[in-house]
């Protein structure tokens, strides 16, 4: 039951010309063995920087100022750069959303996965090569005897995909964090890598933190949900109570928005607006110009006072908790 | 009833030559569009769906005039637009506008979003300057913009009021036809109801015809009224919406529907995924396009192309086999979309 990563009060800030942005304020998460978190938001929502936070892969000008990041008991923040080395790629790994950008164009795909197992364990060229190929065959590329020596442009986008998630599986890390990996992708495509990384998390016990905007790829692989709205965590559940009894305006609003394929309404239900500004971030709750909810109950509070995110498993930040 | 269609193509096929030099004939076509049939009424949305290099962009700017259709005929307004010179295709090329997908890369950055909107007005010549800019004004409001914003830059703007630019850009022509190209899937999910609602009303009050390019099977059922199915440059699948998701018949369309993410956690269940890779367009197979990917291949898909073959009510197939696909599991997997409801 004791989580494997545990994320508190994490900030990280980018500093530009006109001042200091906070890309991710507040953020406290867990993640346990085998289990899928689904992180979601939209864009500048700041789930990606959250996500590269975890691998302290912000750079400057960004820099993490605040919180702390535990990962199997030690304190990721502290962690010398060597130690880093080893904790990337080994123990948590992570894909990202285009593939075929990711690869290096000018070594075969085998060189790539090799790579990996040179760089980390000490293993001899024709052994890690061998490996390549039962990766490959694991992430089911099609002969992968030949594949083996392809190089990246001569992948199709689900299979550059694949081959990302070979490389990032090649060392069973305990926590794989997947980057919008299928948005680039057809959906046909998106289906296959989807029941891929399912199965893989449930045959390795890999826990898998999925970063995307899509509620549909969320309702398809995820365990648990966290719901993010200009830098914050605004709703934390687990699936099926997200999906049954969203809590969040932002959260129901997103559901209500999205046509489904059997879905007979006319209308589609909007939230006015749009996400906030950096530098024009509302002072009490960021949602509260668009929430709807609000207006209905009236509530000044939420203009200025910034509410908290509060409970034990299912989390929310919202003043309006318990009013019906 | 009997209203001519306001856009109707025929044939139609677009090719790009390969290795095609100045005095040299193209070695190889590839043939992007080939021998597509279809046509949209006043008031009514078709639908075409894909995936990413079967053919709608080409598809989309070959009926626009944006580039030269090989074979074929269309016919905007009962005008065909075929054999017709430069400067007689202009005037009437007024009718048929586009809503691009990426409302960043479409809209020009050092220009005000006036000037943006009012360009199709200036190249045609129509109104005084100050008939422009009250036209402007206007459709600013019509889609949900103030009017002094005529004098901002796009970069002054969020993607959802991007895309109501280029939507007002293809308004102020007054079309009867407008391509919307993936109108919403570069905007972000609570953006995006803004503007689907916003193309339903507008088409709503003007009678237009939407041909809505996406591959958002959720989004293309609220939309359309009708659906066709583009694999490797042809059609392969044609139908009313209702009759096309409920009962598809071509296995590249059940496939593509089966794909489509569970809209609920306890909707999970096994995609029906095509297995193999998509064949070369430089190098087609003979036969069907589908043969190498799909379970019911036999030994006639490998040898004839199928042809769109009716298959119901406004209801066609391009399938040698599709009578003998209505599996049950694949009603199963259907019925489980059908209780979908918020």
């Amino acid at each position: 039951m004791t989580a494997l990563l545990e994320i508190k009060n994490l900030q990280t800030e980018f500093k530009t010309e006109d001042g200091i942005v906070r890309a991710v304020d507040d953020v406290t998460l867990s993640v346990r063995a085998g289990e899928v978190l689904g992180l979601v938001g939209e864009s500048g929502s700041g789930k990606t920087v959250t996500a590269l936070s975890i691998l302290r892969l912000i750079e400057k000008p960004g820099a993490i100022v605040g919180g702390s990041i535990r990962f199997d008991g030690r304190d990721v923040l502290a962690l010398a750069e060597k130690d880093l080395t080893e904790l990337r790629g080994d123990r948590i790994s992570m894909i990202f959303q285009q593939p075929k950008v990711c690869l290096n164009p000018v070594l075969t795909v085998g060189q790539q996965i090799a790579e990996v197992f040179l760089r980390h364990r000490s293993m001899e060229k024709k052994d890690a090569l061998d490996q390549s190929v039962e990766l490959l065959r694991s992430v089911g590329i099609p002969s992968p005897e030949t594949k083996v020596s392809a190089y990246p442009h001569e992948l199709s986008g689900g299979q550059a995909q694949r081959v990302m998630i070979a490389i990032a599986l090649a060392l069973t890390p305990r926590i794989l964090i997947a980057d919008e990996p299928t948005t680039a992708l057809d959906v046909t495509i998106q289906a296959q890598i989807i029941e891929l990384l399912r199965k893989l998390c449930e045959t390795t016990d890999t826990a898998l933190i999925i970063v995307t905007h899509d509620l549909g790829v969320i309702a398809e692989i995820a365990d648990r949900v966290a719901v993010m709205y200009a830098g914050q965590i605004v709703e934390e559940a687990s699936v099926e109570e997200l999906f049954d009894t969203p809590q969040h305006p932002y959260t129901v609003g997103l559901m209500q928005s999205m046509p489904t394929l059997g879905d007979r309404r006319q209308r589609l239900n909007m939230i006015p607006g749009s996400v906030p500004r950096p530098f024009h971030m509302p002072v009490g709750c960021r949602f509260s110009p668009r929430c709807r909810a609000r207006v209905e109950h009236g509530l000044e509070k939420c203009l200025t006072d910034p509410p908290a995110l509060t409970g034990e498993t299912r989390k929310l930040r919202c003043w309006l908790e318990g009013k019906e | 009833m009997t209203e001519a269609p306001v856009l109707q193509i025929e044939n139609l096929s677009a090719w790009f030559p390969l290795n095609k030099g100045m005095f040299k004939p193209a070695t190889h076509w590839i043939k992007a569009v080939q021998d597509i049939t279809f046509s949209v009424r006043k008031g009514e949305t078709l639908g075409l769906v894909g995936e990413s290099g079967c053919g709608k962009s080409t598809l989309s700017r070959t009926i626009l005039g944006l580039r030269e259709a090989n074979t074929g005929r269309i016919v905007l307004n009962g005008h065909d637009m075929t054999n017709k010179s430069e400067a007689e295709q202009r005037p009437l090329r007024r009718e048929a506008q586009m809503i691009f997908q990426d409302p960043n890369a479409s809209l020009d950055p050092m220009r005000r979003v006036g000037q943006i909107i009012r360009a199709g007005l200036d190249i045609h010549g129509i109104g005084t300057r100050l008939e422009r800019a009250s036209r402007v004004a206007d459709i600013l409001t019509k889609v949900g913009l103030d009017p002094s914003m005529a004098n901002r830059f796009p970069h002054e703007f969020s993607g959802g009021q991007r895309q109501r630019i280029g939507i007002a850009r293809a308004l102020i022509m007054e079309p009867k036809f407008i391509i919307c190209d993936e109108p919403v899937s570069a905007l972000d999910v609570s953006i995006q109801s803004q503007i689907l609602n916003l193309l339903k009303d507008i088409q709503a009050e003007r009678q237009l015809a939407y041909l809505f390019v996406s591959h958002n099977l959720a989004v293309v059922e609220h939309m359309v009224d009708r659906i066709a199915v583009m694999y490797m440059g042809r059609i392969v699948e044609i139908g009313q919406r209702n009759a096309l998701l409920h009962t598809p018949l071509h296995p590249y369309t059940k496939a593509l529907l089966s794909a489509v993410p569970a809209s609920h956690p306890r909707k999970r269940k096994r995609h029906v995924t095509l297995e193999g890779d998509l064949p070369s367009l430089l190098n087609m197979p003979k036969g069907c396009a589908l043969q190498s990917r799909c379970p019911m291949v036999t030994a006639k898909c490998k040898v004839e192309l199928p042809t769109l073959v009716a298959a119901g009510r406004e209801h066609k197939v391009a399938c040698w086999n599709f009578e003998q696909t209505t599996s049950i599991e694949w009603e199963q997997s259907i019925g489980a979309h059908k209780k979908t409801t918020s």
